[in-house]
């Protein structure tokens, strides 16, 4: 950030460092959500790591010095709160136990680095599908349908509707490699 | 790309980290599972990684649906407990924007990520992951490459056509009818090119040319009204034609309400008004059937009327051949019109010059043969901005009296330089698209895509992409910084039998209403509203390429195929977001 040549102002000059600061945590929001989502599984739960998250670097921004990489940073606090809220004992148990959690961390975190790029190669991925298996998507994605409502209204079989659910899963999630592979930038 | 999950590690065993994941979210995950799924992210690496995959994909499709239209409140917003934090993301509007979507959005979330643990039952599922684990071969096989291996289950592309407009002259009011039996529900214009499916044309006035694919052409004289029955057989319910039927096409079968004219390899025209219908043989013979007799051989030479009731029997009248246009003369006829045509663009392209609005212009009209250099038209002349032609080969353009570039090959392209800074971009251009062969198919894009710069291109799905890019790199492997770009995806506009026909392209890209456009022949075919955050206001150009995609490459590295397969003729690019009158103008200017 010190080089002005590499590194054009952001969109507003941010005026003062508090807030560039709320401009990279802003930025960075559906980020740091993926990575916390991922790990934590339940999307309440999720959604109360992520302010936790926020407030914790909002109250840190000394440590965080302009010029380090923010968004390393930033998940180093997320992976701190994901752990602290699936260690309490108090909570229903989560899908992924702690030390598991803290195992897939670095995976997660490199996923969760691209999510813009995943989100992009996301969206060609699924106007390339044929209409029959994006419907399938929309049904279980967009409209919340279970897969016992969709298999009842498409008139097939439950485990059907599964196994065509996973397939059309991996054949996004090979597409959205490929196309990101392909591409980088589009 | 180098992750290949699932295998060989869990060749072969029963253990499934996607059912697992899908039950989850489906709610259904037995304790049992879970523990099974955490034993096996403790002690397999390659599962950890596919873990991360496909959260990842769940997170991405959810969110996905968060985007589209929908009811959301914005007092969703979930109040911060830290008021330093609340005040200072309050100071800057467009800073809420991600955290209230993401709030909004927890509503759509829960039901995906529903509590693992409270819903006890067991999935029994066996899946045999035969077809995946074929495509993952494939994709292994091609790694680094982009090979369009396994386009998703996609069939064979078919086209119904039975019969394509070769020639339009003077032709006012050429239709597509809507069709009885609700196929096609909408009157379409009549194209040059156009395939026909069986339905009904109309023409008001002039000449339309028909070639059937069983190989008979057919000039239709306005006004008229043709059904087009099979690749063999048409229904003129009025007007005039003059068929040509070569010998390969003999068993042409032209009827009327109460005649049909079967031709046996000849030439011949046949009329129907409020008459009556006229048949006259130019060349060779037909056979007339007529509900009351024996079908007769009627032999070159030879015109005979029918009256407008059934009873009516067969008369003999005046042969009229210059009253039915055949094709070498429409040729003719065609031939003075696109020079009239060619002429009336050429003056509107004159006074295009000189708007001032133009950063680049190619009208690609000056002889471009044998010229490695693409002229940019602007007045005053800027030589700076002349583009490279490379590979791309001179071709005929909307006119036979014009040129156009030619793209086929992955190398194929023009390179331009165009220096400055620019507020809202439109783009223009007349483009033949042979086939969209590639997953983008460039029509006009920077080198790097760096902060600022745009994107035009076409998905292999026929959908126009346009993108600005708000962020700018990161250092050495650290993500970009800034928000995600956005891109204005019109719906896909594309049919193969769009194919070889002129079609004007146009983008608009309006800072100041923070909108893209996108337009097809002069009509508007999407319009995106580009949320705040992701709005950029300065947009530059550079280097960039026509008809492909540079990327700055070190050696041996390899590069995304882009090249257009097709032609270009024009392209127009203003620092102005032009109006929707002012495109269409351009469109009524210069169409073929």
């Amino acid at each position: 950030m010190n080089d002005p040549q590499n590194h054009p102002a952001p969109r507003i000059a941010a005026e003062s460092a508090e807030e560039r600061f709320v401009q990279l945590v802003t930025e960075h929001q559906a980020r740091l959500n993926a990575y916390i989502l991922s790990l934590v599984g339940d999307a309440n739960r999720a959604a109360d790591v992520l302010q936790e998250t926020n407030l914790v670097l909002w109250r840190r921004k000394a440590d965080f010095q302009d010029g380090k990489p923010f968004l390393p940073w930033a998940f180093g606090v997320a992976r701190l709160q994901v752990l602290s809220n699936l260690r309490d004992k108090r909570r229903a148990p989560s899908l992924l136990d702690a030390d598991v959690a803290e195992l897939v961390s670095s995976d997660v975190e490199s996923q969760a680095e691209n999510f813009d790029d995943i989100q992009s190669a996301l969206k060609e991925c699924l106007a390339s599908l044929p209409q029959k298996r994006r419907q399938l998507i929309e049904h279980r994605y967009f409209n919340s349908k279970s897969i016992d409502q969709i298999a009842s209204s498409t008139d097939q079989g439950s485990s059907n509707v599964r196994v065509t659910l996973m397939r059309i899963r991996r054949q996004l999630a090979e597409c959205i490699e490929r196309r990101m592979a392909a591409g980088g930038l589009a | 790309m180098n992750d290949q999950p699932n295998q060989p590690s869990e060749a072969g065993d029963e253990f499934r980290l996607d059912e697992l994941l899908l039950a989850f979210e489906e709610g259904t995950l037995s304790e049992a599972d879970r523990q099974a799924l955490n034993e096996r992210l403790r002690t397999d690496p390659a599962a950890r990684t596919e873990f991360a995959r496909l959260q990842m994909l769940s997170i991405a499709l959810q969110e996905e649906s968060g985007r589209s239209p929908g009811p959301s409140s914005s007092s969703a917003f979930t109040p911060q407990t830290d008021s330093s934090l609340d005040q200072s993301v309050g100071l800057n509007p467009s800073a809420t924007e991600p955290f209230s979507r993401i709030w909004n959005d927890r509503s759509v979330l829960r039901w995906a990520f529903a509590a693992a643990a409270a819903v006890l039952v067991a999935v029994s599922v066996r899946w045999v992951q035969l077809e995946t684990r074929a495509t993952q071969v494939a994709t292994q096989s091609g790694a680094g490459v982009n090979l369009p291996a396994d386009r998703v289950a996609t069939e064979e592309p078919t086209s119904s056509g039975i019969a394509v407009v070769t020639q339009l002259v003077d032709a006012n009011e050429a239709v597509l009818l809507p069709s009885h039996n609700g196929a096609n529900t909408i009157r379409k214009s009549l194209a040059v090119n156009a395939a026909l499916q069986p339905g009904s044309i109309a023409l008001d006035s002039g000449w339309a040319q028909i070639e059937f694919l069983s190989g008979a052409t057919v000039v239709l004289h306005g006004p008229a009204e043709m059904e087009l029955v099979s690749s063999a057989e048409a229904i003129m319910h009025r007007g005039r034609i003059r068929a040509e039927v070569p010998p390969a096409a003999r068993g042409f079968v032209v009827r009327t309400n109460d005649m049909k004219v079967v031709d046996l390899g000849t030439e011949f025209g046949l009329e129907v008004s409020d008459e009556g219908a006229n048949v006259q043989v130019f060349d060779g013979e037909v056979e007339l059937h007529t509900q009351s007799k024996q079908p007769q051989l009627v032999q070159a030479g030879n015109s005979l009327r029918k009256g407008k009731s059934v009873e009516s029997g067969l008369q003999p009248s005046d042969m009229t051949p210059d009253r039915f246009v055949d094709a070498a003369k429409l040729q003719q006829l065609a031939e003075t019109q696109q020079l009239a045509r060619y002429r009336r663009w050429q003056q509107h392209s004159e006074s295009l010059r000189n708007d001032p609005r133009l950063i680049a212009y190619f009208a690609m009209d000056t002889p471009l043969r044998g010229e490695r250099f693409l002229k940019n038209d602007t007045v005053p002349r800027e030589s700076d901005l002349d583009g490279a032609i490379v590979g791309a080969t001179v071709t005929e353009g909307r006119w036979a009296t014009k040129s156009a570039l030619q793209f086929k090959r992955p190398g194929d392209r023009v390179r331009v330089n165009v220096p400055g800074e620019f507020g809202s971009l439109t783009m223009a251009t007349w483009v033949r698209i042979d086939s969209l062969d590639r997953w983008y198919n460039s029509l006009f894009l920077t080198d790097s895509y760096q902060r600022g710069e745009p994107h035009w291109q076409i998905l292999d799905t026929g959908q126009i992409h346009f993108s600005v890019r708000p962020s700018t790199d990161g250092a050495d492997g650290e993500p970009s910084v800034g928000p995600p770009h956005y891109i204005a995806l019109s719906p896909s506009f594309w049919n193969p039998s769009l194919s070889g026909q002129w079609l004007h392209l146009a983008v608009v890209y309006d800072v100041d209403a923070a909108t893209t456009t996108h337009y097809l022949n002069g009509d508007v075919l999407s319009v995106d509203h580009i949320p705040a955050h992701q709005l950029v206001r300065t947009t530059r150009i550079g280097m960039a390429s026509i008809g492909n995609w540079s990327t700055p490459l070190e050696p041996d590295e390899h590069y995304a195929i882009r090249n257009l397969n097709g032609s270009m003729d024009e392209l127009a690019i203003f620092a102005a977001a032009l109006s929707p009158t002012e495109i269409k103008e351009m469109v009524e200017h210069g169409k073929p």
